[in-house]
């Protein structure tokens, strides 16, 4: 490497400046994958703890909402294009994070489209007694639906009877209440279905 | 150099003397007695290797413990939210004392659910009859390790 000239001048030969940068490419290219590699895993993970809890803090929600549902709540829901609405009539506003004091009303808890072709799991509270609001999720109300859970891509209800001991995919009579409700969600992007079960206080049911 | 340089001054016997120093404190190829062109020891190269190496190692074993807590609480949230879901579910049953294994999800976590009846009386001293505490119980493998958790209610069914 150091080998002198005839002129005594000192310096590395073309092959080995060509395989010292062979050497130290194939080095910083092996570094290099290593570390976007680590790079990319730790975006992916990132994405699925986020998903994670998302799903975490939706079954929360959920579950609160329905422990906290007093006896004179009535429920029901309502099947429209394909998905079910979950209503909750004289029922407090759960959802609320606004400093206006508690509330209560009607709350429907439905799955609705969104510009993408997934749904976002929407909640929509109206004051106001069961008597007084008849119109519903009216799509003249899109402004007023407020979005929980965006970017799922399935989601299906079911509702629990003691009675009779079965599951059924709607609740169409106000005057009862399922003892169990399952929820269960694909969010875009997770490889596995998420089910939250949640119970009604038994005392609630009146079962 | 120092053979051309100094040859005159010296005698042979020093200058054999010379290079027997120069040998020992050049052992390799490099001496710079040495016409034959130098290059990188042997030691040198593995030193560049092993650093290498550890870097590499380091690297990956980041990754992989990184990945490992990602499962780990992805595990953890997932037996949290089915713990919850079996008690749910285990309250609208008709309770009998005992354990029961569960089936849930994709039978890697297995799911145990214990029914024990609960001794408890009122302040005027008399029994309360029906209550149940359920203990379900959760077993699992991740990152090398055993895990289990545990939930429980208790349950007053007439």
């Amino acid at each position: 490497m150091r080998q002198s000239s005839g002129r005594g001048r000192a310096g590395y030969l073309l092959l080995e400046v060509l395989l010292a940068l062979a050497v130290l490419s194939i080095v910083v290219v092996m570094i290099f994958q290593i570390i976007q590699t680590t790079v990319k895993v730790t975006t992916d993970i990132d994405f699925l703890q986020i998903q994670q809890r998302k799903v975490d803090g939706i079954c929360e929600l959920m579950r609160r909402n329905f422990d906290s549902m007093p006896a004179s709540c009535l429920f029901e829901t309502r099947g429209t294009a394909g998905s079910t609405q979950l209503v909750f009539r004289d029922a407090p506003f759960n959802f609320t994070w606004a400093k206006a004091g508690p509330s209560y009303g009607t709350v429907i808890i439905a799955a609705r489209p969104q510009a993408n072709g997934r749904i976002a799991l929407s909640v929509l509270q109206e004051p106001g007694d069961s008597s007084s609001s008849p119109t519903l999720g009216d799509d003249d109300k899109k402004a007023l639906w407020f979005p929980l859970l965006s970017n799922i891509e399935q989601i299906n209800w079911r509702f629990f009877s003691q009675q009779n001991g079965k599951w059924t995919s709607d609740w169409p009579n106000s005057q009862s209440k399922p003892n169990l409700v399952e929820l269960t969600l694909k969010l875009a992007g997770r490889s596995h279905t998420d089910r939250c079960i949640f119970r009604w206080p038994i005392a609630q049911t009146g079962t | 150099m120092i053979e051309s340089g100094l040859s005159d001054l010296i005698t042979g016997d020093e200058q054999r003397g010379i290079q027997a120093a120069m040998a020992i404190a050049y052992p390799s190829n490099r001496c710079p007695t040495s016409r034959r062109s130098s290059g990188f020891v042997l030691w040198e190269i593995m030193l560049a290797l092993t650093i290498f190496s550890i870097v590499a190692v380091s690297l990956a074993s980041a990754l992989y413990q990184t990945v490992d807590a990602s499962i780990m609480l992805r595990d953890a949230s997932q037996v949290r939210i089915e713990l919850q879901n079996i008690l749910a579910e285990a309250t609208t049953q008709k309770l009998k004392v005992g354990k029961s294994d569960v089936q849930e999800g994709d039978g890697r976590i297995a799911y145990e659910r214990e029914v024990r009846s609960v001794v408890a009386k009122t302040a005027k001293g008399d029994p309360v009859l029906n209550l149940y505490k359920i203990v379900v119980r959760a077993y699992w493998r991740s990152a090398g390790q055993d895990r289990s958790e545990q939930a429980d209610v208790i349950v007053y069914q007439p």
